[in-house]
């Protein structure tokens, strides 16, 4: 891979080497970078807004800069230490390389696909462009909701699944995303930082908390369809079973309900016990027990347990949780 | 259960153990072990999270012990004696458990009377004395025939769709209704939860969209699936005309059986090179799906999902005994082996010489190249390697000689 290539692609293992070189200390990283500390936070401030990391022919010209301005933004993301933002960084990198891949030729695919540890290999057959391991594949597709990606519903041949330039390059994303995203998990001591770079992060800290401040989901409006329908089974005090109970109050949960009010909306049942009612709602606070604070099942799972009253999906939603945030968008 | 029949248990129990080859457990040092130890007062005791550092160790423990049922996980923990949030697992085999009792097979239930030994066809108490009843299923050939068959269709699937070579899949005969495939290949013991179930998903077909592997009832978008599930369902639906069974169907009609029949030359032909006009034009869409649907459960594997999607799960000791009922747990050679293998011939205990028991009852078997029973309420010698699946079946008590 060529040093313009992996400014394109600064995430590669290729990318990484061309830094090691430079053989920098955190430390150094000051004024004399003030283009790449500049790109860098242009990166992230693409994130924050685009929700993908663009490149334009002015970036190329000046590859070592662009080169050096990921690790610079990984640098300050880690810093700045939220994990939203990591989350925002990391799908917007892999959004932005998603673009660029699609366009570029099949084996620059494979290149990069193998770079980051997915064993491709170009194939010539009929529909299928490339052809992954299963293992590879599985990584990264079982975290995919639609059926699409379905193991059962690929061609599977000899341990390798077969797929299209497009269905790769999704893959592909979602692998650079995982591994950008783990990157911004080091810790960085700020001490050791430069002025000019300590000044980015607080620049980044403090347009991040008001574009949260903006963007908090407020839980108003009307409760999606399985909710409303769980929640009159409970006012007419019927039965519930267990994963309707279980799908309400982590719903419930999930939307800022208190555990006193969520046991209040129970006391309402037949066989209603306080005690046993907070011990269970804690439980799935994650405050007793495992500690695992449980999430509301899919709304695939909901639809095979049959407690889904609507035929269709509610438009672009896949959990309940998500009603709001789509139906309530402004 | 008496004295006798109990010292009779751990005795042939501890003579097997001490000449068993018990072959080795891989990173034994990693695996929780678990045992049910025959008791003659609380039945069988549970002990769990046990480790061994070697087999010698595992050996002794079996021989002094006599576990009526040995197991050990399919994982691979940092502290196999730590309960089970504190194991911290590292990787875990892909085991797969096939069960003559979760299929559609016919069912041998015998109800027998523990007190005067009648046998019942149903019911909760005794005709004859008003004892109790024991439900006991006993194995038959049709019902290992059959999980013969979902093995040797999971083997197959694991090798051509998953690449996994035939000598890295062990077949075990599970010691009493089916048989257990396990897989150490390294890439598939690094597989998390959720990848497991993934696998499960395909190999019993759930979640399928037949549209996406080119199986419509409307448009000729037809393309060869070339491998996975669409060649499969392809060479199901095949088989499903081809050897007739679509006249067993009952949602088809005489008239839809007559037109199948008239063309069955030419379906045949069309599904082999582009796809299957012929064959919607003799059926309505109802139809048409439900013969697909029919062919995929031919296809697919009747496998237990819940056993190869928990990594924590426990695996039975090979080489060790059934506590259910007295046989060997032993590893069948291959697919071909998996074709003729005989429970009742290869997976007895090493004892032959005769011993004198109480039967209450047993239907007609063969076992070791004899044919036994029925017995009914009755003292009968009978080899010890025969006598002891009676025992251990609850079906006969020891007798003294």
């Amino acid at each position: 891979m060529n040093i313009v290539r992996a400014a394109q692609y600064p995430f590669t293992n290729r990318g990484a080497l061309y830094v090691e070189s430079l053989n920098l200390t955190l430390e150094e990283i000051d004024e004399r970078y003030l283009d790449a500390i500049n790109r860098a936070y242009e990166r992230i401030m693409d994130a924050i807004k685009l929700r993908e990391i663009r490149i334009g022919p002015q970036q190329f010209l000046n590859y070592e800069t662009e080169i050096l301005s990921y690790p610079i933004a990984i640098l300050i993301v880690a810093a700045v230490g939220d994990v939203e933002l990591r989350r925002r960084y990391a799908y917007a990198e892999a959004r932005g390389a998603s673009h660029r891949l699609l366009r570029e030729d099949i084996s620059i695919v494979e290149e990069i696909c193998q770079d980051l540890g997915l064993n491709v290999e170009i194939i010539d057959r009929v529909g299928y462009e490339l052809k992954i391991p299963v293992e590879n594949y599985l990584k990264y597709s079982s975290r995919f909701y639609d059926i699409h990606w379905k193991l059962v519903n690929r061609v599977l041949l000899g341990g390798y699944v077969y797929l299209s330039k497009r269905e790769t390059v999704r893959l592909l994303e979602e692998a650079i995303r995982g591994r950008v995203f783990q990157k911004t998990g080091l810790t960085v001591d700020e001490e050791h930082l430069s002025p000019l770079l300590r000044k980015r992060i607080q620049e980044v800290k403090e347009k991040w908390s008001k574009k949260m401040k903006r963007a908090r989901v407020t839980y108003k409006g009307e409760n999606p369809p399985c909710i409303q329908y769980l929640m009159k089974k409970i006012e007419r005090g019927e039965n519930l079973s267990h994963m309707e109970r279980f799908t309400i109050t982590t719903y419930l949960i999930h939307t800022g309900r208190s555990t006193d009010e969520i046991v209040e909306i129970y006391s309402k049942m037949p066989d209603f016990n306080r005690k046993i009612t907070e011990y269970q709602v804690r439980h799935l606070r994650g405050e007793i027990g495992s500690g695992i604070v449980y999430k509301t099942p899919s709304c695939n799972t909901l639809k095979t347990l049959g407690i889904c009253p609507i035929k269709e999906y509610c438009k672009g939603v896949r959990n309940p949780l998500h009603f709001h945030k789509v139906e309530g968008k402004d | 259960m008496r004295i006798l029949t109990f010292k009779f248990i751990r005795d042939v129990l501890s003579r097997y153990y001490e000449r068993a080859e018990i072959e080795d457990v891989p990173k034994i040092g990693m695996r929780e072990f678990a045992f049910f130890i025959p008791d003659l007062k609380e039945g069988d005791i549970v002990e769990r999270h046990i480790s061994f550092t070697d087999m010698e160790e595992l050996r002794k423990y079996l021989i002094d012990k006599t576990p009526r049922d040995a197991y050990y996980s399919a994982a691979y923990y940092l502290e196999p004696t730590l309960e089970m949030d504190r194991k911290n697992l590292v990787e875990a085999d892909l085991i797969f458990d096939i069960d003559a009792d979760h299929l559609e097979v016919e069912k041998e239930e015998i109800f027998v009377c523990t007190r005067c030994g009648v046998k019942e066809s149903s019911g909760d108490r005794c005709d004859e004395c008003g004892g109790e009843l024991r439900k006991i299923t006993w194995i038959t050939p049709t019902m290992l025939k059959k999980a013969s068959e979902e093995t040797y269709k999971l083997v197959e699937i694991l090798s051509n769709d998953f690449g996994i070579p035939y000598n890295e899949l062990e077949i075990y005969f599970s010691g009493h209704r089916g048989y257990h495939v396990r897989v150490t290949t390294e890439w598939v013991r690094k597989m998390t939860q959720p990848e497991r179930k993934e696998i499960v998903d395909y190999l019993i077909c759930r979640g399928i969209d037949v549209e996406r592997h080119g199986i419509k009832f409307r448009g000729d978008i037809f393309q060869d699936p070339g491998g996975g599930w669409g060649r499969r369902i392809f060479n199901g639906l095949k088989r499903v005309i081809e050897i007739g069974e679509y006249r067993n169907f009952d949602f088809l009609s005489d008239n839809d059986k007559k037109r199948i029949e008239i063309n069955k030359e030419r379906i045949l032909m069309e599904i082999g090179e582009k796809g299957f006009s012929l064959l919607r034009k003799c059926l309505d869409r109802g139809k048409f799906m439900k013969i697909i649907e029919k062919s995929i459960e031919v296809s697919r594997v009747h496998l237990d999902p819940v056993v190869t999607q928990d990594m924590h799960r426990l695996f039975r000791l090979p080489g060790s005994v059934h506590g259910k009922i007295g046989l060997i747990k032993v590893r069948v050679k291959d697919v071909d082996e998996l074709r003729s293998f005989d429970p009742f011939e290869w997976a007895l205990l090493p004892f032959r010489e005769e011993g004198k028991f109480r039967v209450y009852y047993s239907p007609r078997f063969n076992a070791g190249g004899d044919t036994y029973g029925p017995y009914q309420n009755e003292v009968v010698s009978l080899p010890i390697c025969v006598g002891t699946i009676l025992v251990f079946k609850g079906l006969a008590e020891v007798e003294r000689k």
